[in-house]
């Protein structure tokens, strides 16, 4: 018998602090899909979706109403299919793209990735007319993700890949006009890019994942806030010990929850258990913000001095909370800062106090990076590509992962909003200091070096 | 083997300190031998029950004589009944859940929430209740947490539904989750059936 207390604690999590389990992202193999032709590619993909992800939807929500315990997404991830398209050109991409879009609404996932070129040490010619695709494929699809690996602590940074996506992510937002350069939201570029990471943008089953893979993503910002809240009211002596204590039992307890669930669907619909990612997750609803967990730990704007080492703090204990929770932990699993999606963090950036610099040093210490950050709509290509290449060398010199989602909103200057509604909230444009001064670094291309401290052989 | 009977005994009085080692000691007084034996304290009562062995010839009426005599400041309720077995088979099948509701105190909650589990077949393992008066301008609150057992073929969202509609006029939240979700979130093993799933 649970304790009282222990089932009321549990109760609140769910019913006054916003837990749930975020995605649970189907990850299907792709490669025997393949075909020269590409209609048959699309056939094949099709089939394969509605085979495998069918059960998907209706396990999820059998779990659910069973367990009491609200899934807020599901979710398919697939090969990269840069890596697997052969022959296929642009247009055979943007037809691969609306196949896949039509499959995901027909098992009722709300977005698919896999969309992804692997392109840390090099571009093979399907991959760069993958790149090029994105534009037109995350204008025209609804569910549709894409992710490119352009950097690797092993091989360095690809410069002519960011280069050439500085260009890319211009013309994916010049044809998503009129919804704020929306189609850039769904376009991470990656440092280190996990294989089974379960969120979205950046969703991709890796190779030697297995056939079919599921991964959870769990969130939580509400609870891990609340318990610092409680714990700050009932210790007027708190010091930052206690407060990283109680994050790691939060974040055990959240991770459990994910993995119990985790377990359940992949059982249900016949798939491996991947792993879980417990990435405090937030959404633009209040309550359920990053940054209401930064101001609860005593950072009363965020992006004043100390909000680096708060970020710190909240990332390990979260990691090591999980850890100890789980033997499936992967994916980011931390604290992620998309500025769109937490109302606190867009409050924080539109009052100034929070810049890209800053950010950018929090996204040294924490998941993810520069994330659902929106610039102006005139920022040219190549300071597009130096903001990029500044995130890869925070991931690649601290062997981890960095990522942007950078959303140059046509027409609006800094300071303006965008609002795009639903979990991608709305966000002020952030002023870029310098911007155009990069160019001379960024076009002579070529690939950064790895850096020393990586060659462990 | 020798001839026995077993007895299932509870006894309930006002607690004090040394009750049990006075009831037990009178069961072995007659030659009992206890084989299961469960004893708390529920707002301020000695509960204890247990199972013991008897030697055949010993009667119910023997052992009730016997346990009367040790509380000397009352009169304890004892009800001593013949058992075959040793362990009762539980009368609920399924799954274990926990039910949690909290809302506004009025007289009948109790009842409402009992007469829906029982319509599911839902069996009642363990129910507590605790009220929280809110001072002379709020209303009373009241929280209610079960344990129960679920059969296989039950909605547990429409009873969490149902019982949301019955007591929809006391601003009840009612949780319905599968006790799994509490012993993982607070406990350090995984729930053994969620750990023998091959990843």
């Amino acid at each position: 018998m649970n304790r009282k207390e222990d089932i009321l604690s549990t109760v609140r999590m769910f019913q006054e602090e916003n837990l749930d389990v975020r995605t649970v992202t189907l990850g299907i193999n792709i490669t025997d899909c393949v075909s020269s032709h590409v209609s048959r590619f699309c056939e094949n993909l099709i089939d394969k979706i509605k085979r495998v992800a069918g059960p998907l939807v209706p396990v999820c929500e059998r779990i659910s109403d069973r367990y009491g315990i609200p899934v807020v997404n599901k979710r398919l991830a697939i090969s990269p299919i840069g890596a697997i398209g052969g022959q296929t050109d642009e247009a055979g991409y943007l037809q691969l793209a609306h196949a896949l879009d039509r499959a995901a609404a027909s098992v009722g996932v709300d977005l698919l990735g896999g969309f992804t070129a692997l392109v840390q040490k090099g571009i093979t010619p399907s991959e760069a007319r993958l790149m090029e695709s994105l534009p037109q494929v995350l204008s025209q699809t609804d569910r549709i993700c894409a992710s490119v690996n352009v950097a690797t602590s092993k091989a360095g940074i690809n410069m002519d890949a960011i280069l050439q996506l500085g260009r890319i992510i211009k013309r994916a937002a010049e044809n998503s006009s009129s919804q704020g350069g929306f189609a850039c939201a769904k376009l991470c570029v990656f440092a280190n890019m996990p294989e089974d990471n379960p969120f979205m943008a950046g969703a991709y089953l890796g190779f030697g994942q297995g056939e079919a893979v599921v991964n959870v993503g769990i969130s939580g910002p509400g609870v891990v806030k609340r318990a610092i809240e409680r714990l700050r009211a009932a210790n007027p002596d708190l010091d930052l010990q206690m407060l990283a204590s109680e994050i790691k039992q939060t974040a055990f307890r959240v991770t459990r929850v994910g993995e119990l669930l985790g377990r359940e669907v992949a059982r249900g619909i016949g798939a491996a258990f991947g792993g879980i990612d417990l990435s405090l997750a937030p959404t633009p609803k209040v309550g359920d913000s990053v940054g209401e967990i930064l101001q609860a730990m005593g950072i009363e704007k965020i992006g004043a001095p100390g909000s680096t080492a708060a970020v710190a703090m909240l990332n390990d204990a979260v990691k090591k909370g999980g850890l100890f929770a789980s033997s499936s932990v992967g994916g980011m699993s931390g604290a992620f800062i998309p500025v769109a999606e937490d109302s606190a963090l867009a409050n924080a950036a539109a009052e100034g106090t929070l810049s890209i610099e800053k950010l950018e040093a929090m996204t040294s210490v924490c998941s993810v990076g520069l994330d659902m950050v929106c610039i102006p709509g005139d920022t040219d290509a190549d300071t597009i590509s130096a903001l990029i290449a500044d995130e890869m060398a925070i991931g690649v010199i601290n062997q981890k992962t960095t990522a942007t989602r950078l959303i140059p909103v046509p027409g609006k200057k800094p300071g303006e909003w965008v609002h795009w509604g639903g979990l991608f909230g709305a966000s002020p444009i952030m002023a870029i200091r310098a911007p155009g001064a990069s160019s001379g670094f960024v076009r002579c291309g070529g690939r950064i070096p790895a850096p020393v401290h990586s060659f462990k052989n | 083997m020798k001839n026995t009977t077993r007895y299932a005994i509870t006894v309930i009085c006002e607690d004090r300190v040394g009750l049990v080692g006075r009831f037990t000691g009178a069961i072995t007084r007659l030659g009992g031998n206890i084989e299961v034996l469960d004893q708390n304290v529920r707002l301020g009562y000695f509960v204890i029950t247990l199972m013991a062995t008897f030697e055949t010839g010993v009667t119910a009426q023997d052992v009730r004589v016997g346990l009367e005599k040790i509380d000397d400041a009352g009169t304890p309720a004892i009800s001593v009944l013949p058992r075959r077995d040793a362990s009762i088979p539980p009368a609920g099948h399924g799954a274990p859940f926990v039910l949690a509701m909290a809302g506004i105190d009025v007289p009948g909650n109790f009842s409402i929430v009992t007469t829906c589990l029982a319509k599911y077949d839902i069996n009642v393992e363990s129910l507590a209740c605790r009220t929280d008066a809110q001072g002379p301008h709020k209303e009373d609150r009241f929280t209610i947490i079960g344990e129960l057992t679920v059969p296989p073929d039950v909605d547990a969202k429409a009873v969490r539904l149902e019982l949301t509609a019955l007591l929809a006029d006391r601003q009840v939240k009612v949780t319905l989750m599968h006790s799994d979700i509490f012993d993982a979130t607070n406990r350090i093993p995984m729930p053994k059936r969620h750990t023998e799933i091959p990843s």
